[in-house]
């Protein structure tokens, strides 16, 4: 269970959150929607510890997760994904799949030097799991492009991927069908169903009702930093409030 | 003849170890060292001053080797969580800051006048030396570039915040990497000292430092085999020198100058017409489809 | 003190009038230019042989050496900096500093190693028990004109406007119909002209040597560094800053406090105030954001 609880975050005198609390089980799929600027990025990058003015607490099943450290939050089992793919443009797709995998005792002098035998066989492990990402994902052509020159969409997919790699409990995605072709959001809504039976915990920002309403168990509407709406996806649809704020007119 | 060879071999040697530590800190990990002369002078530094207090040679090098790695992370301190362009300012300011210490504290190895220290009488003994401390460092850099280690630099490179997103320590990775780098840089530095036989802050300038910069960019900064050729082409432009100018006829001061000159155009042209250098780095391919 | 504050004048008067033209590029191109420093040895070469062996009265001089060295720098820029767009700062970083070898190699072949003074001779004056020269009065005077000139031009006229709508944000001044281009070009020779003011200013005060430029690299970027980068007045109360902190540190007689010998820091130190300095600002630097954003 991952429960939010009264994160608040200002820039200056500008509120971006005001005390947002919230919970998402296990093997669900939580949507995040509101207008521009209304704090949806701001919650996934605290909750992932990319930024560091909060006050208030998340909890991972009652664990404390420390907010403000990227490297830390990660090692708690939480991934995000960004609305402009982060990846290492100048390696390979499989490259970008292998790095997501954690812990690799190749990442250590030590080991590199005096245990080169354990070095390589994580290094298959972790080859062999790439292989298998990639062909959930559909990517396995790709493998060997740069991953520079993938398509939005595709890079898009890959950066899910790589989350993958790392077995995370709770998956933070930021828009992942934004400019993104039908086909491949297809893709990634069986891929979050997929996800959502594993067990894992989705938070979904995405702007695509479609998508939302397709894929989410429940919906939170934020607006300027604050929660005014929460529910299963139908009845956010019909809730004339939300439709207000969202699309700036009546629904 | 034989005997410029010799010392050829020697001096390429050694630049060509400061140059596989530059790899390491740009071409791999991303990191803009403008001090690289810094671990290079404190090993040296560290003879010098060995020399100069009637200290044996070993306890020199063991001076100048730990204490690179120990200054290199004190000098990284300001810079981590911070934008490459304040590394490069402190990194900068740092190299400057120890051969300005090294020219105006007299005590610690003469000051401007420099010190003399033991010189290998074996022209062909500091070669084999010089081309060992070589082979080390690129074995080591090259198990590095290769390994799982090389790849999460290389994604520092790109992006440091999707490192730390997926779970790694921005921050002590490129302590790793710095305190790696700057210990061969000071090994370069103990047998420079040893080759030369005296050591004097001129040497050790800002200008030194671009030196090797444009070594390894002119080369490929992200491969060593590019490194390694932009090393020789560089100093065999430098070893040369002398017989330059007395070949043409110029005043040395004039061949130098124009040295330094080409050396800059190098830089330029490079960034211009082949941002990756000579040697790019290759494309490691794996095999996707197997089951 | 009165002498401390003299000296502080005069010193971050030759600093400041090159640190902000460091500051107004990387305000506008996000890169800091290691060439800038060449631009004031240049410039003082130029003022230098245009006065001694062209015969021009000292001031046109300058003003010409000034002139010239903006072309140089536009040109520098047309060459060079105008075609390197997809690079990274990094990479513009290293070519500046492909510039600055070139420059200053030329320097050297032009010039030679050995050092040349103007050989002025200006008046002694006095205030208390503080002395300082005529050309002190004219340093000082200049720099503030400087100042106010750069101001002028940066808050009162269309070229200020479009170069803060260009530093700010590239891609909307571009839709907005700034001629960027023409716009960097004028920025590049304000910066030129400005290196080399500074640059003849410290070779009067001093001398003129092609080694001047690892004597000025440190506090010029060190004051920059202080004034946050890209902040260009912010460059020039950096050199004020510097040059105060290292003025106090050797002109006080630190012996006296202790014992009955009086003994101050060499003057052959105030460059690792100008490091020291640079490193402090550095460390605070996270938290002076922290708190900016927080308040």
């Amino acid at each position: 269970m991952l429960t939010v609880c009264d994160l608040s975050v200002s820039y200056g005198r500008f509120q971006a959150l005001r005390s947002v609390s919230l919970q998402a089980a296990p093997g669900s799929i939580l949507g995040l929607i509101g207008p521009n600027g209304s704090g949806k990025s701001t919650f996934l990058n605290v909750i992932a510890g990319v930024q560091a003015v909060a006050s208030g607490e998340v909890r991972l099943d009652g664990t404390l997760v420390p907010l403000g450290l990227p490297e830390r939050v990660a090692a708690h089992g939480i991934g995000r994904s960004f609305q402009t793919p982060r990846l290492a443009h100048r390696l390979t797709v499989f490259q970008n799949i292998m790095i997501g995998a954690r812990p690799q005792a190749g990442e250590r002098l030590r080991s590199l030097f005096l245990q080169p035998a354990t070095v390589r066989r994580r290094e298959a492990d972790i080859q062999d799991e790439a292989r298998s990402v990639l062909r959930r994902l559909d990517l396995s052509h790709k493998a060997n492009d740069y991953a520079g020159m993938l398509s939005g969409g595709q890079q898009k997919l890959l950066s899910l991927g790589m989350l993958l790699m790392g077995h995370p409990r709770v998956l933070l995605l930021d828009e992942p069908a934004a400019g993104v072709n039908p086909v491949l959001i297809e893709r990634q809504i069986n891929l979050l169903k997929e996800l959502r039976a594993e067990g894992r915990i989705i938070l979904l920002v995405e702007h695509n009702m479609e998508m939302v309403c397709g894929v989410c168990d429940r919906v939170v509407v934020l607006d300027s930093g604050a929660v005014i709406a929460e529910g299963d996806p139908d009845a956010i649809r019909r809730d004339e409030r939300v439709m207000r704020s969202y699309l700036g007119e009546p629904a | 003849m034989i005997d410029f060879a010799v010392f050829s071999i020697t001096i390429i040697a050694v630049w060509s170890v400061l140059a596989i530590s530059l790899h390491l800190q740009f071409g791999l990990t991303g990191l803009v060292n403008f001090g690289q002369v810094l671990p290079f002078a404190v090993g040296a530094y560290g003879t010098a001053f060995a020399a100069a207090h009637g200290l044996p040679a070993w306890a020199g090098a063991g001076i100048g080797v730990t204490l690179a790695p120990l200054l290199g992370l004190l000098v990284i301190l300001p810079a981590s969580r911070l934008a490459q362009d304040y590394w490069a300012l402190v990194t900068l300011g740092a190299g400057e800051i120890f051969r300005l210490t090294m020219l105006n504290v007299p005590v610690i190895a003469g000051g401007d006048e420099g010190t003399s220290v033991y010189r290998f009488q074996n022209a062909d003994l500091a070669m084999v030396l010089a081309l060992t401390l070589l082979l080390v460092t690129l074995l080591f850099a090259r198990r590095v570039g290769a390994s799982p280690l090389g790849r999460m630099l290389r994604v520092l490179r790109e992006d440091e915040v999707l490192a730390a997103t997926l779970g790694r320590n921005p921050f002590r990775l490129q302590r790793m990497v710095t305190a790696a780098s700057w210990v061969m840089a000071a090994a370069a530095g103990v047998l420079y000292a040893h080759v030369t036989g005296y050591i004097s802050p001129s040497s050790f300038t800002v200008l030194e430092t671009f030196v090797i910069w444009t070594a390894v960019v002119l080369g490929g900064p992200s491969t060593i085999t590019g490194v390694l050729l932009g090393t020789v082409i560089v100093q065999l432009t430098s070893v040369s020198t002398r017989f330059v100018a007395q070949w043409s006829g110029l005043p040395s001061d004039l061949v130098a100058n124009l040295r330094l000159g080409a050396y800059g155009l190098v830089l330029i042209l490079v960034f211009l017409y082949r941002p990756q250098g000579l040697i790019p780095e290759r494309k490691l391919r794996y095999d996707a489809d197997r089951l | 003190m009165l002498q401390i504050l003299i000296n502080t004048l005069i010193y971050s008067g030759e600093i400041g009038i090159i640190a902000v033209g460091v500051a107004l590029s990387y305000s506008v191109l996000r890169f800091a230019n290691f060439a800038h420093i060449q631009f004031a040895v240049v410039g003082a070469y130029l003022a230098f042989t245009l006065n001694q062996f062209l015969h021009c009265p000292l001031v046109l001089a300058v003003i010409l050496a000034a002139v010239l060295t903006g072309g140089i720098a536009v040109t520098v820029d047309a060459l060079v900096f105008s075609r390197l767009r997809d690079v990274t700062p990094e990479g513009k970083m290293i070519v500046s500093w492909g510039v600055a070898l070139l420059l200053r190699s030329t320097m050297g072949a032009i010039f030679g190693s050995s050092s040349r003074v103007f050989g002025l001779e200006p008046a002694s004056l006095q205030i208390g028990d503080a002395f300082f020269t005529s050309l002190d009065v004219v340093v000082v005077v200049v720099a503030i004109l400087a100042m106010i000139l750069l101001h002028f031009l940066l808050y009162s006229t269309r070229l200020g406007t479009a170069l803060r709508a260009l530093a700010s944000n590239a891609d909307l001044a571009a839709t907005r119909g700034i001629p960027a281009r023409r716009m960097v070009s004028l920025m590049w020779f304000i910066c030129g002209a400005y290196a080399a003011i500074g640059g003849s200013l410290f070779a009067l005060e001093s001398q003129l040597a092609p080694n001047m430029d690892l004597i000025i690299l440190l506090p010029v970027f060190a004051s920059v560094t202080l004034g946050g980068l890209s902040n260009v007045f912010g460059a020039a109360l950096g050199a004020l800053g510097l040059s105060l902190a290292q003025n106090l540190l050797i002109g006080v007689d630190f012996g006296s406090w202790f014992s009955a010998n009086s003994w101050s820091v060499p003057t052959q130190f105030r460059d690792f105030i100008a490091v020291g300095a640079m490193v402090i600002i550095l460390l605070l630097r996270p938290y002076l954001a922290r708190r900016r954003r927080a308040v």
